[in-house]
């Protein structure tokens, strides 16, 4: 029976996906990707934490869905201002991250919005996802084409550091089956690790 | 226009598999699964009249001022609006509670971004929203086999479904590709 604490990081990396097969495989997309994901993380907890000051009654959550697209917007528009190709590939998946259960699950909970202890909570999992979905652009990338890259100007500049002609893992079933093979290898640690969990209590009690 | 749209959005671009857009939704779903149709009826009915709102909205009001981009706005609104006018109907005449807006949200969005006219919209949205009811009971039958299968790990589940859900992807998309181009495998 899967445990309270896996079936939490299962529902979180299953709302991570829409935003992983839309965007395109490389290093630099998920870098705007990432920079959104903080942006509304650390706003939208600023303007909860204030109106919890005021009394708005039940309309909190919508006053926060709509300044979250609305982020969004600006956002979009700005990155067409910096580089134009890259607003079009990126306009769709964009508009996943406000409505996703990354930041409206922490930003919509009932506790912790009265002491300023709450920002550093939220910065911490957004830090979390952030790094783990850093790491799968990089490990996508790099399996697929053999390269790292950046945002530019003009689109995507790529580093290539070996030719590679095996484009499976950039592909969408090739996504489905890199997650499951990251989940087997999360259970396997996990399980390790509680192995010494349990050497270490039973090395207490005697 | 419509068979083409159909074999589209259900087999090759499927809203559900490729856009990723109700993943979460379905595989919550199909754990337990609770009155099925009378929730498909609610997604269709509030989908096109949401698209169809929009659509008319972003065309002829924000169009000519170039000021499209903003229609996320308007269609959050009639979302929302739809969802609660529909659930509380619901609630009124068949008294059970059938409330959820997420998916209305994105298929619509699809919808409204991908169309060219508003037939064409109204049409994605209804394929879309057949093709994630037509997935549940494909989804439960999986879940059925790897409940009964001998493999031993935790969250044995998550794992195998979405190694199904690629392999499946893989099936669907296999006679379309040059399979022995390098690139591909």
């Amino acid at each position: 029976m899967p445990t309270k604490h896996q079936h939490n990081i299962y529902l979180y990396v299953l709302s991570l996906l829409p935003i992983l097969l839309v965007t395109p495989a490389r290093l630099g997309c998920g870098m705007i990707i990432i920079l959104l994901i903080n942006l509304s993380m650390i706003l939208g907890t600023t303007l909860r934490f204030f109106m919890n000051k005021i009394d708005t009654g039940n309309t909190d959550r919508l006053i926060l869905l709509l300044f979250l697209l609305f982020l969004t917007i600006i956002y979009k528009r700005l990155l067409v201002i910096f580089s134009p190709v890259l607003g079009i590939l990126l306009s769709f998946a964009l508009y996943f991250i406000p409505l996703s259960s990354l930041c409206l699950d922490f930003l919509f909970s009932k506790d912790n919005y009265d002491s300023p202890r709450v920002f550093g909570i939220n910065m911490l999992y957004s830090g979390f996802f952030s790094l783990f979905l850093f790491l799968l652009f990089i490990l996508r990338e790099v399996l697929s084409f053999g390269s790292v890259s950046i945002p530019v100007k003009t689109g995507i500049k790529a580093f290539e550091f070996f030719p590679w002609y095996s484009s499976f893992w950039a592909t969408i079933p090739g996504t489905f089956i890199l997650m499951a093979l990251i989940f087997l290898i999360v259970v396997f640690i996990d399980k390790q690790l509680d192995i010494v969990r349990k050497i270490n209590i039973e090395k207490t009690k005697a | 226009m419509v068979l083409s749209n159909l074999i589209f959005y259900i087999f090759s671009a499927s809203c559900i598999l490729v856009y990723g857009v109700g993943i979460k939704d379905l595989l919550l779903t199909v754990e337990n699964p609770k009155n099925v149709f009378l929730y498909s009826v609610k997604t269709l009915l509030s989908t096109i009249c949401t698209v169809i709102l929009t659509w008319v909205i972003s065309t002829y009001v924000l169009g000519p001022k170039s000021l499209s981009d903003i229609f996320p706005f308007f269609l959050l609104f009639f979302a929302l609006t739809f969802s609660i006018l529909l659930s509380f109907l619901f609630k009124l005449l068949l008294k059970k509670e059938i409330s959820e807006f997420v998916l209305t949200f994105f298929i619509a969005f699809l919808a409204v971004n991908e169309s060219t006219t508003l037939l064409h919209g109204i049409i994605i949205a209804i394929v879309a929203t057949i093709g994630f009811y037509a997935l549940i009971p494909i989804f439960y039958a999986i879940k059925y086999r790897i409940n009964i299968s001998l493999v031993n790990i935790e969250l044995k589940k998550a794992i195998l479904i979405l190694v199904s859900i690629g392999i499946i992807l893989i099936l669907l998309f296999a006679y379309n590709i040059s399979w022995f181009n390098f690139g591909v495998i």
